[in-house]
C-alpha cells in the first residue's frame, strides 16, 4: 500500500508527498483544467511538465541547489523531497546576512542560462542552513538582462531593504553580468508597467 | 443625481444614476461600416449627437436638467478627438448649471459598474476591451488604486480579434463575427503565450492569418478564439490564487463573448469563487458607468481642479487614485 498525502494545491499543479520503500518522494501533478478544450489542456500539461523537468535537471547539473527530477511522466514529475520550511514562512526568523546565500543561488541559476520567473520566498525551501530553489514551472532558458532583472525584482518586492542589500551582494559577487542586470532593474522600476498596448489608438 | 458622458471610441453614451440606481443609459453608435474608424469623423458624429443623447437620457430618467448634482465624463484612455467632445459637453453643462465635474477613467468605470451590479466587495477583475486586456484588483499600497497583476504585453484581445476578422474578410470585422464563424470549427494547434500573469497576442494573430491560405476559416477562428480566451482565463486563475481574492468580475467590450464567460464560469466554479458578468449594455461602452464612478467621487467629497480636467488618451488605470 502506498500512502498519498496532498501537501499543496497551486493554480495548475497538486503536490503529493508519497513514501516509496521508506523514501519520501514529491510528486508534482498537473491537473486537468475543466475550462480548456481537451487538445489544449493535454498539450499544455505535457509540454509544461516536460519543460519543467528539463530545466530543473539542467539547473541541478549546473550546481543549483534544487530537487532532482527522478521520473517524468505525461503530467507528473517525481522528485526528491526537501524537508524544510518554505522561506515565506520563516522570513523574519533568519539572519539578514543569510540572504547573501539566496543571492548566490540566483546567480548560479542565471549563470546556467536559466531565468526562474517566479523567484519569490514561496519557492525557496530552507533545510538546515541551506536554501533550495523549487518550482521551475515558469522557468525559461534565457540570458537576457531584462528577464534576469525580473527575478531580482520579484525577490526585492518580497523582502525588506536590509535583507535585499545582502541578497544583492550575494548575487553580484564576482558576477560578470551583475552590473547590466542591476542597471536594467533600475530602468524597469522607473518604467512601472507602462508600455503602449494598442494598435488602433496610435 | 449624476449625469455621465462617455465618448472614448465609436459610442456616444449618456447615463444618469441616483444613489447607485441607474435611471438612464442612452447611447448612439457611429457606424464603423460607413468609413472605418477615422477619428475626426467619429468625433464629428459625437458632436452632432451629444446634446440629443443628453436629452433622451433626461427623458428616460424622467428628470429635469436642474435636478442634477454633478457631471462626469471620460478622461481616457481613448481616441483624442472623441474624448474631447465628451469633455467639452461636460464642461459646458458644468459651467451652465454650476455643477461639479468629475474626470473618469474608462477602464475603472467598466469594472466599477460590474462590481456594483454584482454587489461584490473586493473582486479581482478581468478587463478585456479593444485596446486593452488586464487582470486587476484593488490594492491599498501605497495608496488605494487598481493594481495590474497581469496584462497583455502587446495588443488588446479585442484588437486581435478585429484584425483577424479583417484579414479573413469577415463582415462586420469584429469579435462577435469571429465567434459566429468559430461555431463547429475544429482545433488546429496555435502558439500559446502566457508568462506568469502576462500574455501576448501578436504571435497568435500572425499565425492565424498565415493559416488562412491553407485551412478552413471556421477551424482557424475556433482555434484562435479558444487559445486567446484560454490564455486570459489561465492568467486570471493564477492571479486569483496569488491574491486569494474570492470574487471575480468580467468587464469591457470582449466580456460580451459567451465562450469567454463560460470558461471563466467553469474556472471559478472549480475553485469555489463567485463570478459575475454584467448585462451587455454595460460591457459595451456606456454612459451609466461614467455616471456611477462620478457619483462615487461626488459622495467621497473629492473635487478636481482645472489641471485634472483634461483628456488623456493613454490614461493608465493604475495611475488613478481610488478616492471612494
Ligand atoms: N521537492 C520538494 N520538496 C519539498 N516540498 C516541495 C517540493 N516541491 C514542492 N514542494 C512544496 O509544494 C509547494 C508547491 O510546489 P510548487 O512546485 O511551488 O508548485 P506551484 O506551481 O503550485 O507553486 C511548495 O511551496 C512546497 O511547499
Ligand atoms: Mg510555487
Amino acid at each position: 500500500m502506498v500512502k498519498f498525502l496532498k501537501i499543496s494545491e497551486g493554480s495548475e499543479a497538486n503536490i503529493y508527498l508519497q513514501n516509496i520503500l521508506g523514501t519520501n518522494i514529491i510528486i508534482k501533478y498537473r491537473r486537468k483544467k475543466n475550462y480548456l478544450i481537451k487538445e489544449i489542456d493535454e498539450d499544455l500539461r505535457k509540454h509544461r511538465t516536460k519543460k519543467e523537468a528539463k530545466i530543473m535537471s539542467l539547473a541541478y547539473s549546473s550546481g543549483v541547489d534544487c530537487p532532482i527530477p527522478l521520473i517524468v511522466s505525461d503530467y507528473s514529475i517525481y522528485m526528491n523531497y526537501i524537508k524544510g520550511n518554505n522561506l515565506n514562512k520563516v522570513l523574519d526568523k533568519i539572519k539578514d546576512v543569510k540572504f547573501m546565500q539566496i543571492g548566490k543561488l540566483l546567480y548560479t541559476l542565471h549563470k546556467a542560462g536559466i531565468v526562474h520567473n517566479d523567484f519569490t520566498p514561496a519557492n525557496i525551501i530552507l533545510k538546515g542552513t541551506k536554501f533550495y530553489l523549487i518550482d521551475f514551472g515558469l522557468a525559461e532558458l534565457s540570458s537576457n538582462a531584462e528577464e534576469r532583472a525580473i527575478d531580482l525584482l520579484l525577490m526585492k518586492r518580497s523582502i525588506n531593504k536590509r535583507q535585499y542589500s545582502h541578497f544583492i551582494k550575494g548575487y553580484s559577487e564576482s558576477n560578470p553580468f551583475s552590473k547590466e542586470v542591476n542597471d536594467r532593474l533600475a530602468i524597469i522600476e522607473k518604467r512601472g508597467r507602462y508600455q503602449d498596448r494598442s494598435l488602433s489608438l496610435k | 443625481m449624476i449625469l455621465g458622458i462617455e465618448s472614448s471610441a465609436h459610442t456616444l453614451g449618456v447615463g444618469i444614476v441616483d444613489n447607485g440606481k441607474i435611471l438612464a443609459n442612452s447611447k448612439r453608435m457611429y457606424d464603423i461600416k460607413e468609413s472605418g474608424m477615422i477619428p475626426a469623423k467619429v468625433a464629428d458624429f459625437h458632436a452632432e449627437n451629444v446634446y440629443d443623447v443628453i436629452e433622451s437620457a433626461l427623458e428616460s430618467a424622467k428628470i429635469n436638467i436642474d435636478e442634477l448634482d454633478g457631471i462626469g465624463y471620460t478622461k481616457g484612455p481613448g481616441i483624442g478627438p472623441c474624448l474631447h467632445v465628451g469633455q467639452l459637453a461636460a464642461s459646458y453643462l458644468s459651467y451652465k448649471l454650476k455643477l461639479p465635474i468629475y474626470p473618469v477613467n474608462h477602464a475603472i468605470a467598466h469594472i466599477e459598474i460590474t462590481k456594483h451590479l454584482a454587489g461584490f466587495k473586493d473582486p479581482l477583475a478581468l478587463y478585456v476591451s479593444g485596446g486593452n486586456s488586464q487582470v486587476l484588483g484593488i490594492s491599498n499600497i501605497p495608496k488605494k488604486h487598481y493594481q495590474v497583476y497581469g496584462e497583455t504585453l502587446d495588443i488588446g484581445v479585442g484588437n486581435m480579434l478585429d484584425n483577424f476578422a479583417r484579414a479573413a474578410k469577415l463582415v462586420p470585422a469584429w469579435g462577435s463575427t469571429v465567434a459566429k464563424v468559430a461555431e463547429g470549427g475544429r482545433y488546429i494547434k496555435m502558439p500559446y503565450s502566457v508568462k506568469g500573469m502576462d500574455f501576448t497576442f501578436t504571435g497568435l494573430l500572425t499565425n492565424a492569418v498565415r493559416l488562412l491560405d491553407s485551412n478552413k476559416v471556421s477551424d482557424i477562428a475556433f482555434s484562435l478564439q479558444e487559445t486567446a480566451f484560454s490564455m486570459l482565463t489561465e492568467a486570471t486563475e493564477r492571479a486569483l490564487m496569488l491574491t486569494g481574492k474570492t470574487e471575480l468580475v468580467l468587464s469591457g467590450g470582449v466580456a460580451q463573448s459567451n465562450r469567454l464567460r463560460s470558461m471563466l464560469m467553469d474556472m471559478t466554479k472549480s475553485h469555489g469563487i463567485k463570478f459575475y458578468d454584467a448585462d451587455n449594455q454595460f460591457n459595451a461602452d456606456n454612459g451609466a458607468m461614467i455616471a456611477l464612478v462620478a457619483e462615487e467621487m461626488y459622495n467621497s467629497g473629492a473635487t478636481f481642479g482645472k489641471d485634472k480636467l483634461g483628456i488623456n488618451q493613454r490614461y493608465r488605470i493604475d495611475k488613478v487614485e481610488v478616492l471612494w
